[in-house]
Order: C-alpha cells, then sequence, then structure tokens
C-alpha cells in the first residue's frame, strides 16, 4: 500500500504541481546552457502539439492520423504570411491558426462520412495532400530546402521560452476549461453513444467538426511557434514521421488525460536531444519505446491515470 | 388542433414493404397506444416520425410544421423525443450525467443540474445518481432511458415498449409515472406488447398489422375487435373460441 | 501499344503487391504499415544475395527472408493489439520507418542498382520492352494464380476467406485466427517480396521505396474496397494503368505520380468511401 499513498499525493497534486510550476517557470534561470532552454522550448511545443491530438483523440474518439497536416500547415502557413506580406510573427501566427481551424472545418466535413480505418486513411492523406501543393507550387514553398529568412518571434532564448510556456499552460487551461464544460459532457456522450447522443437532440456533424477544427487550430499554432522560433522549416514538418511523433508522444504519455501528452511530449523531445549520438536509428528508438510501453503500461507512463472533468481514454 | 399528423406514411425496404399508407392524428395531452403483432411495423413509424428512416412517401406534420424532411436530431429542439426497445445509455457517465446530457437543447446552462436531479427525482431514481448505468437493473435502466427523454423538456414522447422486461412491481411504478407526464401535460405514444399494462393508460389504441392501420379507437373497443383478436392470434384461434 | 505492354505488365505487378497488402488487411484486419518493410528487405536481401548464391536461389531466400520478418513482427506484436486499429497503425508505421532507418545506416541512401534476372529486351508487335518487364508479368499471373487456388481450392484457403467475410462467425466455426493471421501475413509478405524483387530492377533501390509499396497498396485498397483482395488487384490495374499513360502524356512524370495517388485516393475516399468493390464494414 506504500504506493498507493504515493499515488494519493500525486492525485491531489498541490505542492507537487506547485514545484513543478517552479521549476519550469525558472528554467531559463537554472538551465545549464542555452541549448537547454531551447531543449525545453521544442518539448513545450510539442507539448502543445500532442495536448491538440489528445483532445481529439482522447476526448472525441475520432482518429487522425494526419494532424502534421495542421501542425505543419500553420508552420507554413504563418511563415508565408510573414515572409511574403509582412505580417509580423504574432499576428502571422494567430492568423495561421485561424486558417487551420477554417481547414479543420473544410477537410471535417469528408471526415464525418467514414469511420475507423478509413478516417485514419483519410486523415493520412490531408498532409500528404497538402505536401503535393508544397512540391507543385515549389518556388512559393521552397520545394525540398524549406523556407528561411523570414522572421523570428523574439532574439531572446528566455522570451522564446516564456511564451512556449505560456502556449502549453494556456492549452491546459483550455483543455480542462473545455473537458469540464457542457462542452465536454456533450463531446463525451457522442464518443460513448453516438446514436442515443443524437436521439436526445445534439448534433454530432456540429460537434465533431467543431473539436476537429479546434485541435487543427491548436496543433496550427504550436506549428507556426515551431516555424518563428527555428527560423527555417521544411517539408519534414508534413511527414509521415511528425504525425506519427505526435502519436506516439501522446500514447506513450497517457491518452485521454492531460498531464499524459506533456509527459510523452516531454519525454520524446529529450530521447530525441539525447539521441542525436545515433541520429539514423531515432524512429526504431521511438518505436521501441512505443512497443515497451504498450506491453507494459498500455495506459501510458504515468505512475497513476488522473481523470480530469469527464474525459476518460478512448482505448 | 392536432399536435401530431401522420399522413400518408409509407416504407418499402426494397421489395418489402413496412409501413403502408399509415395516416393518424394525435391531440394534445392524450396517451396513445401503438399496438399490433411482431413486425406489424410499430418500430418503423417511430423512425419514420424521427427521421432515423428516410420516408418512402407520406408527411408528417408537428404543430402545424412540415418535419417530414427533419433530421434526427433537431426534433428535441422542436419538443419531440423518443426512447428505443433496447436500452440505452451513456455507459461511461453517471446516471446524472446521461439525464444531463439530454437537457443541454433545452435547458440553460446553470439550470441543468438542477432540472436532471427533478427528472431523476421524477422517475425515483434519486438513489442511483452517481452510479454508472452498467451497475442498475434492467427495470431501472427502463425509468433511466424515461428520466433521460423527459430531461428534453419535450411536449412529445415517443415511447418504445417501455413496460418490457419490468417485473410486476416496477409496472405499477412506471404506469404511475406514465400517468404524471400526462398531468404535466406531456403528450405520449406508446408502442407496447403488454396489453394489461396499457389498455388501463390509454385514452386511445391505433392497431397496426402487417404494416397498415388496422382500427383506431377506446381500449374497450379495440379489444373486442374481430379483427383485431385475429390479427394478434390468428384465424385457428377464433375458429377454435 | 508501348502503352498498352508497358501498362499491363506495370499493372500486374502493382496489382501483385497491392494484392498482398490487400490480403493482410482484409484477413486479419491488419493495417500493416510493415509491408513496406518486407518490401524493403526483399529487395535488399536480394541485392546481397544474388551475387553470392545466384540470381534464382536469391530470389528464394529473400522472400522467405521477408516473410520471415513478418512472421516475427506480426507474431511477438501485431497479432497482440489487433483489436485496436490506431495502435497497430502507429506501431507498424514506427517500426517501418525505423527498419528504413536501419537499412539506411547498413547500407547508405544512395540509389543501388539490381540487375534484372532476365537481361535484354524483346520487341512484341513494334513496342520495345525489357525481358523483365515481361518476366515480371508473368510471375505476377503465375502467382495471382497459385494465390487464386490457394484460396479457393485449399482447406486453408476456405478458413482465409472465411476470416475475410465474416471473422467472428468463422472462429465459432473453428478457425484458428492466430494461425490463419500469420499464415496470411507470410502469404501477403510473399507476395509483396516477389513483387519487389520483379519490380526493383525495373526502377531503383533506396531505403525509400517502402513508401512506394505502401502508397500503392493504400490506393488499392482504398480504390478497391477493404474487403476484397481482387478488388485491390483490379483497383491496381486501373491506378497503374492511369500511371502509365500520365507518364507518358506529361514528361514532368516524377512526382506527379504520387500526386496522381493522391487524387485518385481523395476522389475515391469522398464519392465511395469504401472502395468501389468494397462493402459497409463496421469499424
Amino acid at each position: 500500500m506504500e504506493s498507493f499513498k504515493l499515488t494519493r499525493i500525486f492525485l491531489d497534486g498541490r505542492i507537487q504541481s506547485v514545484l513543478l510550476l517552479l521549476a519550469l517557470g525558472t528554467v531559463p534561470f537554472w538551465a545549464f546552457n542555452l541549448w537547454f532552454v531551447r531543449i525545453f522550448i521544442i518539448a513545450n511545443v510539442f507539448a502543445v502539439y500532442a495536448l491538440s491530438w489528445n483532445l481529439l483523440v482522447g476526448y472525441t474518439g475520432q482518429i487522425s492520423f494526419g494532424h502534421a497536416f495542421f501542425f505543419g500547415g500553420g508552420a507554413y502557413a504563418s511563415v508565408l504570411l510573414n515572409k511574403y506580406l509582412g505580417i509580423p510573427a504574432p499576428l502571422a501566427m494567430a492568423m495561421s491558426g485561424v486558417m487551420c481551424g477554417l481547414a479543420g472545418v473544410i477537410l471535417g466535413y469528408p471526415c464525418l462520412r467514414v469511420r475507423g480505418i478509413y478516417l485514419a486513411l483519410m486523415t493520412w492523406a490531408f498532409p500528404l495532400i497538402f505536401l503535393g501543393f508544397v512540391m507543385y507550387f515549389g518556388e512559393v514553398f521552397g520545394r525540398e530546402m524549406g523556407i528561411s529568412g523570414y522572421q523570428g518571434l523574439s532574439l531572446s532564448y528566455s522570451v522564446n521560452y516564456y511564451v512556449s510556456l505560456a502556449l502549453v499552460v494556456l492549452t491546459v487551461l483550455a483543455t480542462m476549461v473545455i473537458v469540464n464544460s457542457r462542452f465536454g459532457l456533450i463531446i463525451q456522450s457522442i464518443r460513448d453513444n453516438e446514436v442515443l447522443a443524437e436521439s436526445v437532440g445534439i448534433n454530432i456533424s456540429k460537434y465533431k467538426i467543431l473539436f476537429f477544427s479546434l485541435s487543427g487550430v491548436i496543433a496550427g499554432i504550436s506549428g507556426a511557434f515551431y516555424a518563428h522560433f527555428l527560423k527555417s522549416i521544411t517539408p519534414e514538418l508534413l511527414a509521415v514521421d511528425m504525425s506519427i511523433l505526435v502519436i506516439i508522444m501522446v500514447i506513450v504519455g497517457g491518452l485521454g488525460s492531460i498531464v499524459g501528452p506533456l509527459m510523452g511530449a516531454y519525454l520524446v523531445t529529450f530521447l530525441n536531444n539525447y539521441l542525436l549520438y545515433i541520429p539514423e536509428l531515432r524512429m526504431m528508438i521511438y518505436a521501441i519505446v512505443l512497443i515497451v510501453t504498450l506491453f507494459l503500461r498500455p495506459k501510458g507512463l504515468l505512475p497513476w491515470s488522473p481523470k480530469m472533468g469527464s474525459g476518460g481514454g478512448a482505448e | 388542433m392536432a399536435l401530431l399528423e401522420v399522413i400518408s406514411l409509407s416504407k418499402n425496404f426494397g421489395g418489402l414493404v413496412a409501413v403502408n399508407d399509415v395516416s393518424f392524428q394525435i391531440s394534445g395531452g392524450e396517451i396513445v397506444g401503438l399496438i399490433g403483432p411482431n413486425g406489424a411495423g410499430k418500430t418503423t413509424i417511430f423512425n419514420l416520425i424521427s427521421g432515423l428512416v428516410t420516408k418512402s412517401r407520406g408527411t408528417v406534420v408537428f404543430k402545424s410544421t412540415d418535419i417530414t424532411k427533419v433530421k434526427p436530431y433537431q426534433l428535441v429542439s422542436l419538443g419531440i423525443c423518443r426512447t428505443f426497445q433496447l436500452t440505452s445509455s451513456f455507459s461511461e457517465m453517471s446516471v446524472l450525467d446521461n439525464v444531463k446530457v439530454a437537457t443541454v437543447c433545452k435547458t440553460k446552462g446553470s439550470e441543468s443540474a438542477k432540472k436532471a436531479r427533478e427528472t431523476i427525482g421524477l422517475v425515483g431514481l434519486e438513489e442511483y445518481e452517481g452510479s454508472l448505468p452498467g451497475e442498475l437493473p434492467h427495470g431501472h435502466l427502463k425509468r433511466l432511458d424515461i428520466a433521460r427523454a423527459l430531461a428534453t423538456s419535450p411536449e412529445l414522447l415517443l415511447l418504445d415498449e417501455p413496460f418490457s422486461g419490468l417485473a410486476i412491481s416496477e409496472v405499477r411504478g412506471l404506469t404511475e409515472v406514465l400517468r404524471r407526464l400526462k398531468g404535466m401535460g406531456i403528450t405520449l405514444v406508446i408502442i407496447e406488447h403488454m396489453l394489461r399494462e396499457l389498455m388501463p393508460l390509454a385514452d386511445r389504441v391505433i392497431v397496426l398489422s402487417f404494416g397498415e392501420k388496422l382500427k383506431e379507437g377506446s381500449p374497450e373497443e379495440i379489444v373486442r375487435d374481430q379483427r383485431v383478436i385475429e390479427a394478434y392470434l390468428g384465424k385457428k384461434w377464433d375458429d377454435a373460441i | 501499344m508501348e502503352i498498352l505492354v508497358f501498362g499491363l505488365t506495370l499493372s500486374l505487378m502493382y496489382g501483385l503487391i497491392a494484392a498482398g497488402f490487400a490480403l493482410i488487411l482484409g484477413a486479419s484486419r491488419i493495417f500493416d504499415l510493415c509491408f513496406g518493410s518486407y518490401y524493403l528487405l526483399a529487395a535488399y536481401s536480394y541485392y546481397v544475395l544474388y551475387g553470392l548464391v545466384g540470381k534464382l536461389p536469391a530470389l528464394f531466400l529473400s522472400i522467405v527472408i521477408a516473410a520471415g520478418l513478418a512472421w516475427i513482427i506480426h507474431r511477438v506484436i501485431l497479432f497482440r493489439f489487433r483489436e485496436v486499429p490506431i495502435v497497430v497503425m502507429v506501431v507498424s508505421a514506427a517500426l517501418a520507418i525505423g527498419i528504413s532507418e536501419a537499412i539506411t545506416l547498413i547500407f547508405g541512401s544512395d540509389y543501388k542498382y539490381v540487375p534484372p534476372l532476365l537481361e535484354g529486351s524483346i520487341d512484341i508487335l513494334g513496342a520495345s520492352i525489357a525481358n523483365q518487364r515481361l518476366l515480371a508479368g508473368i510471375v505476377a499471373i503465375a502467382a495471382l494464380t497459385l494465390l487464386w487456388l490457394y484460396l479457393n481450392k485449399t482447406k486453408y484457403g476456405l478458413g482465409i476467406r472465411a476470416l475475410i467475410q465474416q471473422p467472428e462467425v468463422a472462429e465459432l466455426a473453428g478457425v484458428r485466427p492466430r494461425n490463419i493471421h500469420l499464415t496470411v501475413a507470410c502469404v501477403g509478405a510473399v507476395l509483396g517480396a516477389l513483387g519487389s524483387i520483379m519490380v526493383v530492377p525495373v526502377f531503383t533501390l533506396t531505403p525509400h521505396i517502402w513508401l512506394d509499396a505502401i502508397l500503392l497498396a493504400f490506393a488499392g485498397v482504398v480504390v478497391g474496397g477493404l474487403g476484397s483482395v481482387w478488388g485491390a488487384f483490379l483497383a491496381m490495374v486501373l491506378i497503374a494503368f492511369s500511371e502509365t499513360l500520365v507518364s507518358f502524356l506529361i514528361p514532368e512524370g516524377g512526382f506527379f505520380r504520387q500526386a496522381v495517388y493522391v487524387f485518385i485516393m481523395v476522389v475515391v475516399l469522398l464519392v465511395r468511401p469504401y472502395g468501389i468493390f468494397g462493402k459497409k464494414e463496421e469499424a
């Protein structure tokens, strides 16, 4: 029962959360060097990305196998707005978020018509299509080389860090609010029993598209921030790897909770960086981590699985 | 003025005629029974009215509005709600949440919980507020179905076999609840096989057989009607009598 | 005329590969993205072995190796999670990328040359066509005939077909799911491997061809329909023909190929989400 007690402390979380927040909030001060801060920034970006995927799949129960569309799409959109239209970075980020939302609404409609594997296939096709555009309009998008030479958000790592942290906090808060609200109840009912939800008056299509779109907005903004932070982007942001990576993050961390995707994102990002010495086998290692997790702790690596509000895992 | 008017409703599934030119009217405040042997098309009529199945022919009018083309989820905002033959629940949500979800269409956010609790009280499930549907016995699940339908603030309730599978003790409870609903001004159309429970409750009864309306009338008339008896029991039985 | 012959042989090849994937998907309901890895491994095995043991034995061995990989992956990992499609997809995708990485590590990512099984070319009614392509087409026909015989004339094949059509009932009737799953995985891998070795001398060998194979297989399955092996094959014939037409008429070729595939898939997904021959599946 010893571990149970520890679990209770974690669950009650106050002390833990405060310590964590304190630690995260002061990273630029205690980090060993700039590179370390950089890792945290990237981890935060992926945390937001992972949360967006989690929102869609963990709470709505719909599959997205091509979330890279929003991540990469948001990145490209923001960069293009900035480079060719001269729109300042923060505004470009926001606008690309909106654009991703719109795209989510449009793409959401065909998604309504299919289920299961076909839905996965369809979502898998989205980034492929966008990639096609990117290659076709090579001059604008820079083909394989990608784009660089546009404006970053700020020269200071610290500022970048706090912005990334703010994004994470905002996303977490937003997720909590949504999940605990009427919205969350509705979406849970849809996930639970669609026909019944319909019979009590819920417009299923509307809510599914809404969540899909919302998830896209969040992913898009994270991608946009990433783009402005890196100061250079390539089509890799749209690749299958990007779609799969976020799925791995969320599954390993724990689908359906809020802390899960965060942990998964941090884990993968740090692994990524310390695997720098074996770059060619990155995905293989992720695959192994994923498989091991699925065998040993299928609900995710968390020592506990907290349920926030009415959220619950899809699996 | 009729609350609900069904005009020449028909449905074919390929070559099979499930419902053939059925028409009837439901007036506000009454309890109408819809009976008939298995396969007569009763549930199909509910499905047609609620839009789960597309109509081959015919019109449905609710409160002078043509709802023939309406989508299933829109019915609730209009004031109609239906239950299903097999109990159905949100298995991962508590009883309270199950009912709360049903309130989202017509009740304001702040009132939801209150309305949900009231409705749960009406069907007598107060003690089970926090339980999961999986923990409830069949009879309670039937009550939950009704609570959910009630929570949508309906004017018209379409109940599909609410008495099926209930123990005798539960039957009386349900009859009470349904009478109370009538007292609240809610109109009920009830599909039932358990005629002993339905007849004392219903103001009027419509009989379906092989997709067609056989007869319509008061419970007493229906029970004594020759054709109805034949439809349920078959000609041979009648000969035997 | 050239178009006809080219298109025919190409589509037969692609059809073979798509059929392999469709078999695994249809019978085991497993979306095995590692299919591309079997394809890849077979090609590289052949590349390594043909100089050592001769072409025909190398062909044989490579197919066995690919089937072995399929067996391992399914036995250890994929079969266990077969109830959860998303996990299967992610795991197999991650593994596939990982395997591609491993191959890159060992062999480097440059284009490798693999000599065809049959050198030279032949003239058919005025069109000059490489012998290898012809061989590929013939092999495809032979393999698919064998497959048909296997599925329709043997007891095991019956089990597989039963599993494709009604998995629950098949299990109740005594069909042992795990054995069939593994067999299907291997057979599918064999088809893919065979296709790989036939095709690779005509195109090039890089660690990324697994993506091409997957895209191909995808297209076949999406257009042809989820439950149908022959549907995938026919769909592939259609697509490959269009591709050949496109590449002959439009000199750009190259990347356009991918776009054509994606375009066709999108159109089909929109118009008939369950594929031309597919049945409505409860996922």
